[in-house]
């Protein structure tokens, strides 16, 4: 298609007479001194999903960050009553003939009540718990008390849920960031450089990958020891191959472009090419497995911490809870359910992410 | 974009090196460039030699796989891959660039020699803005402030024809047309100031009406900064108008070259005959036949041991075949061709048998000018003899000739 002016411009005319009729007072006021409009810009709506994700991940990072200082329960800690309250369920108890059953004058509720009956004054405070009630149980359902319930040692879901996100996202962003920044630089610098380092690096990359990640990673924490760190270098370990092999395909691509070989002939150095050329055409596809790669990562933590390997005891790791829960599933559903949800919310928000992300840049390179 | 306004030394001055005096703009002397594959060694470039002077455009034109490109781009010597052979030298203001070194070979690209590409489309970075591709090199090689720089490069846009400059500045590559982003490589390219431009097919995908337009600007741009330009590109009509001189390219040779002039006037060779026979005419009736060179250019592995063309040359003789023609000069100056029997020699028969237009012919089948079978001759009007060849393409209506 022939332009339609002598200097070429990505605007249209505006039809002097009536072929665009009535153009828009906005649209007028837009015109520039060569009489052309500019071509409206579409905009892509990024929809329900994309917002929703972005807050849901502001809230877990925020609630991660902050854990010490917001205003929630000792994650570490059963609720004072715990053990009263669970008295009560277990026999039938008010609330002071479970105290005295569990300060152990009493066996049963009909002893406790003659006790009372008798004279004997029920201590007004138990282990710092003075008004017990079913709330305060443990594998308590939600409730003004805990507003996401108890777990199976009476301490507060909610609050765990906040602590066992600063696990999550901690080995979530901080080992992919990592495995990204390192797996990067290898399948950009692989990529870019061919020959025997890219052949040595990919085969390296290949074997990791054919082992079965989190064996792998089952392997690592049980020999090096069970802490965050050591959690957080096994994922990163696990990711970092995959980082390569996407930088490199990406940079393949790139490297073979004419701007690269412009860039050449505009005198750039080896450096400059990959920093300013290619660089930032491959962290697009990359950022985009990163935000899936995250959301792999807290699944991964949480398979660690099912099985008992994630961080140690008593630190909360939403793993961690979904084990405790496991064992009063079919009684208690909400206590391994809760930290189920979240971590899958969360999955999905980060997925979702990537997702959109790698829509909107994959536009971005058809258009081209 | 004043390069005057650094204070730096740049392109040759700054390897510590002065033109030398007498020596042309740029001198390419047997070229070799042979790529080496698993089946064997490609010769892309197969003893090229040419020269320009400053201010003056050579033309080099030749089919898809001729060599032109690998030709344009070894010769300013970015070709690095390690399968990559050269021979030969290219002298830049009488200076050897294979001698130079990588690192101050690199000090003059940019500066001294630039090129603008085919694609548009591929040739900018999709994420980096217009004014930042600009800016890169002038703040590299001139050592410009940012805000001199951007002034620079605003100046730069508008040079090229870019309406609207300071807006495109902050613009993305695909915000653009296609004809204006081969303005945008052209400025980026420009930018430094190269007194040697090559330019790699600029028009080849663009629109006809674009093309005349960025060719117009190259011209202009040439003229203005005097420089030596070196316009490679599959289309004779874009040469014609434009070049000083016309280097015709077949299977990595030259296998013509003259002045513009001389070398429309008086096609010595062939190939470029078939060439000039296959632009369409608009004077000829609807649906002709469009005159095509029968067959596929030869096998670099191993081309063939006379002519390479002459396997599908229409007037080969057995000679073509076993002899390899060496580039001899014709009566007039400058004018040298490689063909056993030239166009318009009396050895010559006067009418070349009708090119076929399926498949290769085999070597040989062309010699007597058999009488053609109906089915066989595309329905046109008899074609002239070579001995009186067509007027040279009037240089303004041309590049739309494509």
């Amino acid at each position: 298609m022939p332009d339609p002016l002598p200097v070429e411009t990505d605007r249209v005319m505006v039809a002097s007479a009536g072929v665009l009729s009535a153009p828009d007072p906005e649209v007028n006021a837009e015109l520039a001194a060569d009489g052309t409009v500019p071509l409206k810009k579409k905009r892509k709506k990024l929809g329900f999903g994309f917002w929703f994700s972005v807050i849901w991940i502001f809230l877990v990072v925020f609630g991660a960050a902050f854990a010490p200082w917001l205003p929630i329960d000792n994650p570490n800690v059963a609720d004072p009553c715990a053990g009263v309250a669970s008295t009560m369920v277990n026999t039938g108890a008010t609330p002071d003939q479970a105290k005295l059953i569990f300060v152990g004058q009493a066996t049963s509720a009909q002893q406790a009540q003659s006790l009372i009956d008798q004279g004997m004054t029920v201590p007004a405070d138990v282990n710092g718990c003075k008004n017990p009630t079913l709330d305060s149980r443990v594998n308590a359902y939600p409730s003004a008390t805990h507003i996401l319930g108890t777990d199976t040692s009476g301490r507060d879901t909610f609050s765990r849920v906040i602590w066992g996100a600063r696990v999550a996202i901690t080995v979530g962003i901080g080992a992919i960031a990592v495995g990204m920044l390192l797996g990067g630089i290898m399948g950009l610098l692989a990529g870019f450089y061919r020959g025997k380092p890219e052949t040595l690096l990919m085969t390296v990359a290949d074997i990791m990958l054919a082992y079965p990640a989190l064996i792998l990673a089952i392997a690592f924490v049980a020999f090096a020891g069970q802490s965050l760190l050591n959690v957080g270098i096994a994922i990163t370990i696990v990711s970092i191959p995959a980082f390569a092999r996407i930088a490199r395909a990406s940079t393949l691509t790139y490297a073979e472009r004419e701007f690269v070989m412009a860039a050449r002939v505009m005198g750039a150095k080896n450096s400059r090419i990959i920093m300013r050329e290619i660089f930032p055409n491959v962290i697009l596809p990359v950022t985009a497995f990163a935000l899936v790669a995250v959301a792999i990562a807290i699944v991964a933590e949480g398979a660690l911490a099912f099985l008992g390997l994630s961080v140690p005891l008593p630190t909360s790791s939403w793993g961690t809870m979904i084990h405790d829960g496991y064992n009063v599933i079919t009684d208690r559903p909400l206590v391994a359910l809760t930290p189920a949800i979240i971590m899958f919310i969360t999955v999905l928000a980060f997925n979702l992410l990537g997702d959109k992300f790698r829509t909107i840049f994959d536009v971005k390179d058809t258009a081209l | 974009m004043s390069p005057a306004a650094s204070v730096r030394p740049i392109g040759l001055q700054r390897i510590g090196r002065e033109p030398v005096p007498g020596a042309a703009l740029l001198e390419v002397d047997d070229l070799h460039t042979a790529f080496r594959l698993r089946n064997g060694l490609v010769r892309a470039v197969d003893g090229v030699s040419f020269k320009l002077q400053r201010g003056q455009t050579l033309g080099v034109v030749g089919e898809s796989g001729s060599g032109k490109t690998v030709l344009s781009r070894s010769v300013m010597g970015i070709l690095t891959a390690s399968n990559v052979e050269t021979q030969g030298e290219v002298r830049y203001e009488g200076h050897d660039l294979e001698k130079l070194g990588v690192k101050d070979r690199r000090a003059l690209w940019g500066t001294e020699m630039a090129m603008v590409f085919q694609d548009p489309m591929t040739s900018l970075n999709p994420v980096m803005r217009i004014g930042r591709q600009i800016t890169e090199s002038l703040r590299y090689h001139l050592g410009m402030s940012k805000q001199e720089a951007k002034e620079a490069a605003i100046a730069g846009l508008a040079s090229v024809g870019i309406p609207a400059p300071e807006r495109r500045y902050s613009e993305y590559p695909h915000q653009l047309s296609g004809g204006m982003r081969q303005r945008v490589t052209i400025a980026i390219a420009l930018a430094c100031g190269p007194k040697l431009m090559f330019a790699d097919e600029p028009t080849t995908a663009l629109d006809v009406t674009v093309q005349a337009q960025i060719l117009d600007l190259l011209a202009h741009q040439q003229r203005e900064r005097d420089m030596g330009m070196i316009l490679v590109t599959h289309d004779l009509g874009v040469v014609a108008g434009r070049a000083d001189h016309v280097a015709v390219m077949y299977a990595g040779q030259i296998v013509e070259m003259a002045a513009t002039a001389d070398l429309f006037a008086d096609v010595r060779m062939p190939y470029t005959q078939a060439l000039l026979r296959s632009i369409p005419k608009l004077d000829e009736a609807s649906h002709t036949r469009l005159n095509v060179i029968g067959g596929r250019p030869p096998d670099l592995i191993n081309p063939p041991k006379g002519c390479r063309f002459a396997p599908r040359c229409p007037y080969a003789q057995d000679k073509c075949l076993k002899e390899a023609p060496p580039l001899t000069e014709s009566g007039t100056p400058g004018h040298l061709y490689r063909c056993w029997f030239p166009v318009g020699s009396p050895t010559v028969k006067t009418t070349p048998a009708p090119i076929s237009t399926n498949g290769q012919p085999k070597p040989g089948a062309a010699k007597p000018p058999a009488a053609p079978t109906a089915s066989d001759s595309a329905p046109t009007s008899p074609i002239p003899p070579p001995a009186a060849p067509r007027p040279a393409p009037a240089p303004a209506s041309t590049p739309e000739d494509n």
